[in-house]
């Protein structure tokens, strides 16, 4: 497990927010070099700085229900990853409030040219295909196919069964053990590497292969 | 020529995230368009938003357009077209409220048909219903009395129906069959997505006489001469747009698209979303590079100009004053360069002494000028 080199920034909704902590905790323990943004004081944030070296950054999608600063801290922080050639990584689940998934989609399809990656739990896929009239097993193919987001993707921990759908084409994949969704998203983007869409740098890190090691 | 530049929704810089907010934030940088993105539901609250920005927009010289469900299946099955127009039809509406000159609208995959006139055909019976209805949404003045609210519909024409241009092969969209559709259907127009006709056409569009045969084609068969463009850089494949990029980033210039608007863009009226990922730096980038093209322009024209009236003066031909002009300063080139040969050793170990010299900070080996930020 040698990550060293992979640099992860997370935007959290405030600093009890676990949803993009895990995601860090577990990318550091796997060895990524992460690093958390808090937005209490938006002017005080060095969003260049943070930016500059990171290879991702992960947002949530739930951030934009916590508040103008947390909204207004996510949308900032994909412009800046943009200017900074830091990848963008959305991670949708459904939220505390299941009402409000319709609102936070559309927040999310507001932004879907800054996003590189995005996550749907498999909870999310089950209602987004209902909300958009699209059958789920091509709902990942179609939002990438419509929006150009380069890489859409699912797991489910259940069945351990990641689906990824990428502009070389769509697969599924299995990891060894069961992974719970912040995990496997840790370790996908620590087994991605930035410059390479290749499907088999995309299938090892969809399969975390190198957790096996 | 009138020309309208601005992002698709609000701006990324702009600490609210209402409409009206975003269109302060775009008016602050100079910009005059906005493109609001996608409504899935019209909810009270926005369609006070969408109100408010319509009487901006219609108080001032602001253009609003609006752009429909991101994705689209007109050609698909009955099931899959019925659920598409739904969604267009929330877009139709708040297209009144926001008082758009244009709603802008996908296609999709060509689904059970192949490439051709007979795709083409439905999709032009599909956008004449389109039309239609825009038309019955935005109501006849004389019938309503409640339009105080709404002057645009006493006084401005129903939005127009902007069909986009596709970025993918499987998708319904070439410039041809946009144009051939446009061109059948009245009340629509077409949206010329540059970063999609690049992909499409294996990077196509690269020099200004790239654009000129693009506006050709679209004047000679739309014939129209308004038109609605997104501009965004691409990441493309085979024929395929794989990912919207900044424009700096992209193998798709402004420059000489902003060099054919300058040169040769006069007969058109037409509006430019920045639909990048840096939508209004974008959008800003877009403005600047249009004013250097046309500030360009206008000193070649100053030049000529000068040129005539001196070749007047001295009784001579303005092509031979400027044959003259060539070779003296051919001359004057060659002269500065033998001379800054001589010279060169002498400069290199001035430079040399200076940079070990200097400790300060230089500016000077900066080179990227254009960047705005």
């Amino acid at each position: 497990m040698n990550n060293q080199g992979v640099k992860i920034v997370g935007l959290m909704a405030n600093s009890e927010d676990i949803r993009v902590r895990n995601i860090l905790n577990y990318a550091k323990k796997i060895g990524a070099e992460v690093e958390d943004i808090i937005p209490s004081n938006l002017g005080e944030i060095d969003w260049r700085e943070k930016m500059y070296s990171a290879n991702w950054l992960v947002n949530h999608s739930s951030t934009i229900l916590e508040g103008d600063n947390a909204k207004t801290a996510w949308s900032n922080s994909m412009t800046f990853a943009e200017l900074e050639g830091c990848k963008s990584v959305m991670v949708v689940e459904i939220p505390e409030k299941v009402s409000e998934l319709e609102n936070i989609w559309g927040a999310v399809i507001e932004k879907i040219r800054q996003i590189n990656i995005l996550f749907l739990a498999p909870e999310v896929v089950v209602k987004i295909s209902k909300l958009e009239g699209i059958p789920q097993d091509s709902l990942l193919n179609k939002i990438r196919m419509m929006s150009l987001i380069p890489i859409v993707c699912s797991y489910d921990t259940e069945s351990r069964k990641a689906t990824i759908s990428h502009s070389g084409g769509n697969f599924e994949t299995f990891t060894n053990n069961k992974l719970l969704n912040y995990r496997w998203i840790s370790a996908f983007l620590c087994g991605l590497s930035d410059s390479s869409n290749a499907d088999s740098v995309l299938i090892d890190a969809a399969s975390a292969k190198f957790l096996r090691t | 020529m009138t020309l309208k530049l601005g992002p698709a929704g609000v701006p990324l810089s702009c600490k609210g995230r209402t409409i009206v907010e975003g269109m302060d934030d775009i008016t602050v940088l100079g910009l005059d368009a906005m493109e609001v993105q996608t409504v899935r539901t019209i909810q009270p609250q926005h369609f006070d938003q969408y109100w408010q920005a319509g009487i901006l927009s219609w108080n001032s010289d602001f253009e609003m357009n609006m752009h429909g469900p991101y994705y689209a299946e007109l050609l698909g099955n009955k099931r899959e077209r019925n659920r598409t127009l739904s969604k267009m039809e929330t877009s139709l509406q708040a297209g009144k409220i926001v008082n758009a000159r244009h709603l802008t609208f996908h296609v999709g995959p060509y689904g059970e048909y192949d490439p051709g006139d007979e795709a083409n055909e439905q999709v032009a019976n599909i956008f004449s219903g389109v039309v239609e209805r825009v038309r019955e949404v935005w109501g006849v003045a004389e019938e309503e009395e409640d339009y105080a609210a709404f002057p645009w519909v006493h006084e401005a024409e129903p939005s127009l129906v902007g069909i986009e241009t596709s970025g993918r092969q499987e998708l319904w969209g070439t410039v041809e069959e946009v144009i051939e559709v446009c061109n059948h259907v009245e009340g629509t127009v077409p949206v010329l997505n540059m970063g999609h006709i690049h992909a499409r056409g294996h990077g196509r569009l690269k020099t200004s006489e790239d654009y000129a045969e693009l506006f050709d084609q679209a004047r000679k068969s739309y014939g129209g001469s308004t038109f609605y463009c997104h501009f965004a850089g691409v990441e493309h494949r085979m024929g395929n747009a794989l990912h919207y990029t900044q424009i700096k980033k992209s193998d798709l210039k402004f420059e000489p698209f902003a060099e054919f608007l300058a040169e040769e863009g006069d007969w058109m009226d037409i509006t430019i979303i920045s639909d990048s990922p840096l939508l209004e730096h974008d959008a800003m980038y877009m403005l600047q590079h249009y004013d250097k093209a046309r500030q360009r322009l206008l000193e070649i024209k100053a030049r000529d100009e000068r040129r005539v009236k001196l070749a007047t003066a001295q009784g001579i031909d303005p092509e031979e004053l400027k044959k003259r002009e060539e070779d003296e300063a051919e001359a004057r080139k060659s002269q500065l360069s033998s001379s800054s040969m001589e010279k060169a050793p002498v400069e290199a170990k001035k430079k040399d002494t200076k940079k070990k010299s200097s400790s300060m900070i230089s500016f000077e080996d900066q080179e990227d000028e254009d960047d705005i930020f």
